[in-house]
């Protein structure tokens, strides 16, 4: 005799569920998704706001003022003030919500830490060469340089991953569709 | 050998998790939850504990998916992290390694090709029958009734080798025979 799916689900079905263990488990099964803010967290989140928005109010109006810097450091100063109202915009967004996406947030957050570091690293290297003192300067190049390696390595490995995955999945994708077509083929009389 | 669309929905599944999708999460858990729960049930003595195992087996899943070597082989894979899960609650282990100890004993020898499957059509009698069962049986006769796993398949999921399955699903269904007054 060949695998009965049915006899399965009878099994399942005679299982008996309580109803208000379910409801409690599908609550906190949501809550695997989102984690709701606490008071002392919402205080916090509201801080970091206010101080990004403030950190970006500094910086764009350093950049403004300050017309002897060089145009490397003025650019350095906006992806600053961007960077600030980037992470306020994501702070202010789990404020709103009352939550943290866990899925979209955390990444997010991450994704643009890393965006921040090679910008910053790239400003320096780009200072670099006009510091007075060479000793510094060259602690800058190798430290900006081994750091942006270093991204790029990451970064060119998560998009292999993420190109490999994609291509598996369109491959099963036609494999399924495949299947599809040739198991309706054999029920046809 | 070509492959069902069943198994390879199941893989694309595994696959859409493993790079974050939220909604092939949602299908992952409506498709598998209550075949988890019926085997966490037979693991676990009362209800409020198999919900809290359940809910452990899909934060283990949520945070390993990603990091599955085979999504092909995602059913037993469930099934492995649902009774790890299972074993880390409470005295569940304790009390299973002491039924396996006393069922070892009792069944020493005889280990017999599972050529067949039987035919076991009265779900609410195999169900009666299952709940009597000593553990170590009960479980693998639960996965032989909930999926169509090969004997690797379950030893897989139990970690212990093709052989053991095939002794523990001979004497099982023998003890489930007598039990549903079927067999010798």
């Amino acid at each position: 005799m060949s695998f009965d799916p049915t006899l399965r689900d009878r099994l399942c079905e005679i299982e008996p569920r309580n109803p208000l263990l379910r409801e409690r488990y599908v609550k906190e099964l949501e809550a695997m998704f989102e984690a709701k803010l606490s008071l002392p967290m919402k205080v916090f989140l509201g801080v970091v706001t206010v101080a990004s928005i403030a950190i970006a109010l500094f910086l764009g109006g350093s950049a403004v003022t300050h017309g002897e810097l060089p145009v490397a450091a003025r650019a350095g100063l906006f992806a600053g003030v961007v960077f600030a109202l980037a992470w306020a915009g994501l702070t202010a967004w789990s404020l709103r919500r009352g939550s943290i996406l866990l899925r979209i947030q955390p990444p997010a957050m991450a994704a643009l830490l890393w965006v921040f570091a090679v910008l910053m690293d790239t400003c320096f290297l780009v200072l670099a060469p006009g510091f007075p003192d060479h000793f510094h300067a060259l602690v800058m190049l190798f430290v900006g340089l081994a750091t942006l390696i270093g991204a790029g390595v990451f970064m060119i490995g998560i998009n292999i991953q993420q190109a490999s995955l994609r291509t598996q999945e369109s491959l099963l994708r036609l494999e399924y569709r495949l299947a599809e077509i040739a198991e309706s083929e054999v029920k046809k009389p | 050998v070509r492959r069902t669309a069943e198994a390879i929905y199941q893989e694309l599944l595994a696959l859409r998790c493993g790079r974050g999708e939220k909604a092939a999460f949602e299908e992952l858990v409506q498709l598998w939850e209550k075949r988890l729960l019926y085997f966490i049930r037979r693991l676990v003595d009362n209800e409020q504990d198999s919900w809290d195992v359940l809910q452990q087996t899909w934060l283990r899943v949520i945070s390993g998916i990603g990091r599955l070597r085979e999504p092909a082989s995602l059913g037993p894979w469930l099934y492995r992290v649902a009774r790890h899960a299972a074993f880390n609650h409470g005295e569940v282990k304790a009390n299973y390694r002491r039924l396996l100890d006393d069922y070892q004993a009792s069944t020493a020898a005889s280990c017999q090709e599972i050529a067949d499957r039987e035919t076991f059509e009265n779900a609410e009698q195999l169900h009666r029958g299952l709940v009597q069962l000593p553990v170590p049986q009960r479980e693998v006769l639960t996965l032989f009734f909930l999926e169509d796993f090969s004997i690797d398949e379950i030893a897989s999921v139990l970690d212990v080798p093709p052989g053991t399955v095939k002794s523990r699903l001979h004497h099982a269904k023998k003890a489930l025979r007598v039990l549903l007054g079927k067999g010798e």
